[in-house]
């Protein structure tokens, strides 16, 4: 019994240090505006949760009036320059920019994109790089209305829009993912450049349009579940113009893609 | 004529710049089905068996669209919803003409399909609002992770305190 217990240490330290030979690198992109404390506790959550892997976190900052970059600056002298990079902009320029910007400085083998409110939780992240080892896909996004995924502060009427906008979108785009607005997700870096510049759009019509574009095609994507837990302080709210928004941006979805 | 026409359509596919076969297929497919309807209303075709080789024929075309994702081409969302739709059209026009259902019946055929699309859609979404995931734990765990983070960085020189 001993023996074999031996053996298969030996096949295990084999194999991982092969894997450390070839160890992949994960650049997390996180567009920042006026996220000042926030920002800081995603940066130690993820250090938290990624110990076993080799990554870096981008961090694009609109230029946040409240001192956002002041306390990233502070973070830095805690984990290193070369573990958090700032890459600051001087004004709000938009979402799909932001992650061009951030991608212009990543030097890693995947991209992760993910909020800095806390809505995303980075305890996640082991599971989408081990879904992505395993199936070998080159999209992983993260899909709040499956089972083990979940939403915590929408009200009834928030859920019942959100649910309404789904069933639409897949009854005339059949993207092949349940989460169309979603923002927590893991690219392969070729796929991120391929589908990023084909894309137009602003806004959260943004990342429908990312996650359509790679669909059709014809990315693997995959899917792992995460649980959204709405702003802590201020609930989002969904007026008519986002709905208007939204609409909009499903018409144009479906006469270019 | 028809003969010609798939003749026509098929030698245009065989030698391909995208934006050829994109064209072809736009106007083949109003074509067809003017051509079907033109048909019905000179009455050139009579009442076959079900299904009607007329109707066949003008269907050719958008049958021959369908597959095209092997040729390197893909088609735009629109174009496939556009073919099923002239698909679903078609068959009831054979429907009407071939007198195989009452046609009263015929007639009102696509009002139930509409509605029953919408029925379909409306259960959807109260299934799914029935069914949506709530995770309240998350939120608890959330602040136990906060206080930590926060304890943590307090302890490294961060300043954590509340906006």
């Amino acid at each position: 019994m001993a023996k074999l217990e031996e053996i298969d240490t030996d096949e295990y330290e084999k194999i991982m240090a092969a894997n450390k030979m070839k160890r992949k690198k994960y650049s997390i992109i996180i567009p920042t505006y006026n996220e000042r404390l926030n920002i800081a506790l995603v940066i130690y959550l993820i250090f938290k949760h990624l110990q076993e892997s080799e990554f870096e976190v981008i961090i694009v900052d609109d230029g946040s009036p409240d001192g956002t970059q002041d306390i990233i600056k502070q973070l830095q002298d805690v984990y290193g320059k070369d573990r958090i990079l700032l890459r600051a902009r001087p004004k709000k320029l938009g979402l799909g920019t932001a992650y061009v910007h951030g991608f212009k400085h990543a030097s890693g083998d995947y991209i992760i994109i993910m909020d800095a409110d806390l809505s995303h939780h980075p305890k996640y992240l082991p599971n989408f790089i081990r879904k992505q080892i395993q199936t070998g896909a080159s999209i992983v996004t993260g899909t709040r209305y499956v089972r083990h995924g979940g939403v915590h502060g929408w009200n009834l009427m928030r859920k019942l829009t959100s649910r309404g906008a789904n069933v639409l979108a897949q009854t005339l785009l059949w993207p092949g993912v349940s989460d169309l607005t979603g923002s927590f997700r893991l690219y392969e870096r070729s796929a991120f450049e391929d589908v990023i510049s084909s894309c137009v759009s602003k806004g959260y019509v943004f990342q429908m349009e990312i996650i359509v574009r790679a669909s059709r095609k014809g990315y693997h994507i995959e899917e792992v579940p995460i649980t959204f837990v709405d702003r802590v302080y201020g609930s989002s709210k969904l007026g008519g113009s986002e709905i208007v928004q939204y609409l909009k941006g499903l018409v144009y979805l479906l006469f270019t893609t | 004529m028809i003969i010609l026409r798939n003749a026509l359509h098929i030698f245009k596919r065989s030698n391909i710049p995208l934006y050829d076969t994109r064209c072809s297929g736009l106007w083949m497919g109003p074509y067809g089905l003017t051509s079907l309807v033109h048909d019905l209303v000179l009455k050139k075709s009579k009442s076959m068996a079900f299904p009607s080789p007329v109707a066949l024929d003008h269907l050719m075309p958008f049958l021959l669209i369908i597959p095209s994702n092997c040729f390197e081409f893909n088609m735009k969302h629109i174009l496939k919803i556009l073919a099923l739709l002239v698909v679903v059209a078609a068959t009831w026009i054979t429907l009407l003409e071939t007198s195989v259902v009452p046609h009263h019946y015929t007639w009102l055929l696509p009002v139930y399909l509409i509605v029953s699309l919408g029925c379909y859609g409306l259960l959807m979404v109260g299934v799914g609002l029935m069914l949506f995931p709530t995770c309240p734990q998350e939120a608890v765990l959330l602040q136990k992770d906060i206080v930590e983070a926060k304890e943590f960085l307090g302890r490294r020189g961060v300043d954590v305190g509340s906006d």
